[in-house]
């Protein structure tokens, strides 16, 4: 357990409230410097400095900075503090001032937008809730307010936030000689196991620290206790070896998320949909389409201009700006992509990646010039496979011919030409809804080490999960089970995550 | 105050990507213009500082159009996005390039034993996915300025911050809300 003293600061003089009340306060004799100086020499590594003035004022001042920069250019001590923040320049005033982490409590009911802002742009392991209790309500603007928010409500609201540091004071017995609420802590261990909480208030002597030792709190603040000497901080830190922090639980690997791509078939403008390539049915506009997915949960879009010819080649540079300006996830487009300038074009568009297919069978360098010119990342293979005995063969021009190339020597040379994903479709299952053909994803992701995104034979929800989990497959697309609304892209993530994938919901 | 609408800068050079992040600073309803020159940087609010491509070329740029020091000297806030994050340490592995030296620390390709690029929704350290294409990785020195971590192979720094120099590995472009919420807290302190 962490043994951090605290500092309470008011009109640059070391003081301690009673139960926060600003007519009940006592000044010390030490300035906060020099007390910082002592606790640093017993052995402190962490220092919680209370800004008591700024939470009084509603502002961080100059003084306050300043000295926030004098403690930590002076000691290696690692302070943690608050009181006064009222907008991001505050934050990150404190930071820079020196401060390693921030303390926000009333900010945190006030104005939870700002402190969603202030973890996003300063990172949560920055940020420590503090949750000031009286019963079980959390108190606000120095305990004189209810926030109308029950303690498990709010450690829930500040994981929500990204917060995983809690700092629980019970405002009834800061102050007090009644000892630490234990129980309260005990209670907040067992339901927030993955929470670090720090006890700060009500410590009088060495057995109640051991009783929070005991709960086991991660750390306590120590105030009053210090001042007048009834804990000595140098036997206490030497009581409880201040090993390394608990960091959260690290995950480990790849964090990857297994993509759901709808796949658009355009023709004309217009998605289009059919079996095995024919008899297509129209199901909108695609600018619409690609927006509803986004909202949907769509991780990534793919465009293919399954009936492009030469006069109406100009569509889909339009139709990759439109979308670009539409959504915010990535897309790939593919379909007639003949030269590095057609895919360098859509790229500039707007497009994140582009797909080619025939024209790669027929020119295998297209694929090598792609990746050396616009990166592997950008360049997708596309591959059309067909059963035929106990292989598969690469169908080009739609589906409507038989190359006679198996399907997984091309695949290993896509990769080792430049392609840095592979979109591989079964033609047997295309538009069938028997499911993917995971014996074909298995044999390709043997072969690469690249992402294989599963194509062709959507049908149920199992049968995406099928394709990840027999198949190997990174990401799986679909069309018809889509635009149809046989089901959302939100129930194949859930049926995902169920099966224990990691999915982005 | 509160309404001030702040004027965001995307700077263009060789190795910059303007095109998604001006649209996506279009959909959220926030005023960006394209800046190439002192001037121009001088008149924004907030700079965002895209890259995609070489860390050498882009280098190369910057220093052909002058932009070197006005960059080291920009005194509001700054996002530089993957290659534009790279670019802020002191030394990149790619192409053995000398970079901006803003944030102490190097860049270096990513491990053996994970397929690069790194493409793909990867989780953060702050619970929210968000979409990575990269092959190479930040690490400062001084893991304090690691605002965000990622799982890839290794432990991978996916956020940066030393002073009003920001950095992103991932897009926020094209990271869905997690990519929004990041653009409107930027441009907040923009204000």
């Amino acid at each position: 357990m962490q043994i951090i003293p605290a500092i309470d600061v008011l009109d640059g003089n070391t003081v301690r409230l009673k139960q926060g009340d600003f007519a009940q306060t006592t000044i010390y004799s030490q300035s906060p410097l020099a007390l910082a100086h002592n606790y640093e020499v017993a052995g402190a590594q962490r220092l919680h400095l209370v800004n008591l003035s700024g939470a009084k004022e509603g502002q961080v001042t100059a003084e306050f900075l300043g000295l926030i920069q004098r403690i930590s250019a002076g000691t290696a001590l690692r302070i943690q503090t608050g009181g006064g923040l009222r907008s991001l320049k505050d934050i990150q005033a404190t930071l820079d001032a020196g401060a390693e982490k921030i303390v926000v409590g009333t900010l945190l009911f006030s104005k939870p937008d700002l402190v969603r802002s202030a973890l996003t742009l300063f990172g949560p392991r920055r940020f420590i809730a503090a949750l000031d209790v009286k019963g079980r309500e959390v108190r606000t603007h120095g305990w004189r307010e209810g926030s109308g928010c029950d303690i498990d409500a709010a450690c829930r609201l500040a994981q929500e936030m990204g917060i995983r540091e809690i700092l629980v004071t019970d405002v009834a017995l800061d102050g007090m000689e009644g000892g630490p609420n234990v129980e309260l802590y005990r209670g907040l261990r067992m339901r927030f196991p993955e929470l670090m909480i720090t006890a700060s208030g009500g410590v009088r002597d060495s057995h109640d620290v051991e009783a929070l030792a005991q709960v086991p709190c991660d750390a306590v603040v120590i105030g009053k206790a210090l001042l007048n000497g009834s804990v000595m901080l140098k036997e206490l830190l030497e009581a409880y070896p201040q090993g390394s922090e608990w960091q959260g639980i690290i995950p480990t690997g790849n964090g990857l998320a297994i993509r759901i791509i709808p796949c658009l078939d355009i023709d004309e403008g217009r998605v289009k949909k059919g079996t095995s390539f024919q008899n297509l049915r129209d199901a909108g506009d695609p600018v619409e389409l690609a927006k509803r997915y986004c909202e949907e949960g769509a991780d990534e879009l793919v465009f293919l201009d399954i009936t492009a010819t030469a006069e109406r080649r100009d569509a889909v540079f339009d139709l990759a700006a439109r979308v670009a300006d539409a959504v915010n996830i990535p897309f790939t487009v593919g379909g007639g992509i003949r030269s590095v300038e057609d895919a360098r074009r859509l790229l500039e568009a707007g497009a994140d990646k582009v797909s080619i297919n025939s024209a790669a069978v027929n020119d295998p360098t297209l694929l090598s010039r792609m990746a050396e010119e616009l990166g592997r990342a950008n360049t997708v293979c596309a591959i059309d496979a067909k059963k035929v005995g106990d292989r598969w063969n690469v169908l080009v021009r739609g589906g409507r011919e038989d190359t006679g190339i198996d399907a997984l020597e091309w695949a290993e040379e896509a990769v080792r030409r430049g392609a840095g994903e592979l979109l591989v479709t079964s033609f047997d299952r295309d538009g069938t809804g028997e499911g993917f053909d995971v014996e074909l994803l298995a044999h390709v992701k043997k072969r690469v080490r690249v992402p294989v995104i599963a194509s062709g034979g959507a049908g149920t929800l199992s049968s995406f999960v099928d394709a990840v989990n027999s198949g190997n497959a990174d990401a799986v697309l679909a069309a018809s089970v889509f635009h149809f609304g046989t089901f959302s892209i939100k129930q194949v993530k859930q049926a995902l995550r169920e099966a224990s994938y990691p999915v982005r919901l | 105050m509160a309404n001030y609408s702040p004027l965001i800068g995307i700077l263009r050079y060789s190795a910059g990507n303007t095109g998604s992040v001006q649209r996506a600073l279009m959909r959220l309803h926030i005023s960006s213009c394209i800046v190439e020159t002192s001037e121009g940087i001088a008149a924004v609010d907030g700079l965002i500082f895209p890259g995609a491509g070489a860390a050498q070329s882009a280098m190369n740029d910057l220093r052909k159009k002058k932009l070197i020091d006005v960059i080291k000297d920009y005194p509001r806030p700054f996002l530089g996005l993957c290659l534009g994050m790279q670019l802020l340490f002191d030394h990149s592995e790619e192409g053995d390039t000398e970079c901006l030296g803003i944030i102490p620390g190097n860049v270096s390709i990513l491990p053996d034993d994970v397929i690069k690029p790194h493409m793909g929704w990867n989780l953060l350290s702050t619970g929210s996915y968000a979409y990575f294409v990269h092959g190479y990785s930040c690490m400062p020195h001084d893991p304090l300025m690691t605002t965000m971590t990622a799982q890839y192979g290794t432990e991978i720094c996916a956020g940066v911050r030393k002073k009003n120099f920001f950095g992103l590995q991932w897009h926020p472009e094209k990271s869905g809300q997690a990519g929004d919420n990041y653009l409107l807290s930027f441009v907040e302190l923009c204000k």
